[in-house]
């Protein structure tokens, strides 16, 4: 989506980019950061659940990727790479400030079928969004971590899978519990607007 | 949880094959609760797709800080870098020199056994937090 503050970079500068930053070119890195910044600051935040500790780990994630970015295969997709980098930031970071980290890897057992609703109604979009970031707080880590990169980052299966380094088998069973989990959180959150 | 409805799911998503698609196609011509369910995803998906950007007065900063994080270590480095140096000259003249009172060694050998002390002691906790970080290993991939 592009914005405000998000740099239109196309994949092959960014290659170009990357393969510079492999060279020790800061100004290069400054494009990188500058391209994932939003995405990282949202993706820390769904991981951590805390703004400052969210900008304190993706800060960590973009340093620890600049030293390790030699390590990098031209050619492959960046920020799956650099979501892993972020999600070891982001788990240090707690750790660090002594909270306890989130269970991103666990399964839990399938849920029940949500209740029915229609997300249409009577929302306006920007509702309906809200609505969604105030039930994911409900939802557990790996569920509120999928979703986000399902939902909001717009991720293909294929680029979760590789973020999470899970099955694309995992990620659709994984992602249709999460969107039953988010549908029983959002009913009651719907029936004020019916 | 039924197949069908997962399959369901991958279609919203467009992420299925031409086999799979055409039998959720079959199933959805069939039953208007898959229908309705196909109808509320993409809803859903479509009202929450995208990241809020951030005004760049915001990404600024944020670069100010990576930038200023990542100047910072080189700086480090080149202290200890050259503290590691000024430490084995002075070990060499502490050794091999005569002139120095016993007082000044006895001061300069406690200097760098309390460095050592310390030195040692960062790098035991580094050692240690790093045995428990199991997702360590994914910045040397």
């Amino acid at each position: 989506m592009a914005g405000a503050g998000r740099t239109e970079v196309v994949p092959a500068d960014e290659q170009r980019a990357i393969a510079r930053c492999q060279r020790g070119d800061r100004e290069a890195f400054e494009l990188i950061v500058r391209l994932y910044t939003s995405r990282a600051l949202a993706a820390a935040k769904a991981v951590v659940r805390d703004a400052a500790l969210a900008e304190d780990a993706a800060q960590d994630a973009f340093v620890r990727a600049f030293r390790a970015i030699r390590r990098f295969r031209i050619g492959e997709p960046f920020y799956p790479w650099l979501y892993r980098i972020l999600r070891n930031s982001c788990l240090t970071t707690l750790k660090r400030h002594g909270k306890p980290p989130p269970s991103l890897d666990a399964e839990g057992a399938p849920p029940p079928p949500a209740p029915p609703f229609d997300p249409a109604m009577n929302l306006a979009k920007e509702e309906l969004r809200a609505a969604v970031r105030d039930a994911m707080t409900e939802l557990s880590d790996p569920h509120r971590e999928i979703l986000h990169l399902s939902h909001f980052e717009g991720l293909s299966y294929r680029e979760i899978a590789d973020c999470l380094k899970i099955p694309i088998g995992t990620v659709m069973s994984r992602l249709w519990a999460a969107r039953q989990a988010l549908k029983k959180a959002l009913a009651p959150r719907m029936a004020g607007h019916e | 949880m039924s197949e069908i409805r997962i399959l369901l799911m991958g279609y919203a998503d467009g992420e299925l094959g031409p086999e799979d698609r055409a039998r959720v196609e079959e199933a959805l011509a069939k039953d208007p609760e898959l229908r309705r369910e196909l109808e509320e995803m993409r809803r859903l998906k479509e009202a929450t797709l995208g990241i809020d950007a951030l005004a760049d007065a915001e990404v600024e900063a944020f670069w100010g800080t990576v930038y200023n994080r990542l100047e910072r270590r080189a700086g480090w480095v080149l202290l200890l870098a050259g503290s590691a140096g000024v430490m084995g000259a002075g070990c060499y003249l502490f050794f091999t020199h005569e002139w120095a009172h016993w007082s000044v060694k006895l001061a300069g050998a406690s200097g760098l056994l309390g460095t050592i002390v310390l030195v040692w002691s960062v790098w035991r906790e580094r050692r240690r937090a790093c045995a428990h970080d199991r997702y360590a290993r994914e910045v040397r991939r």
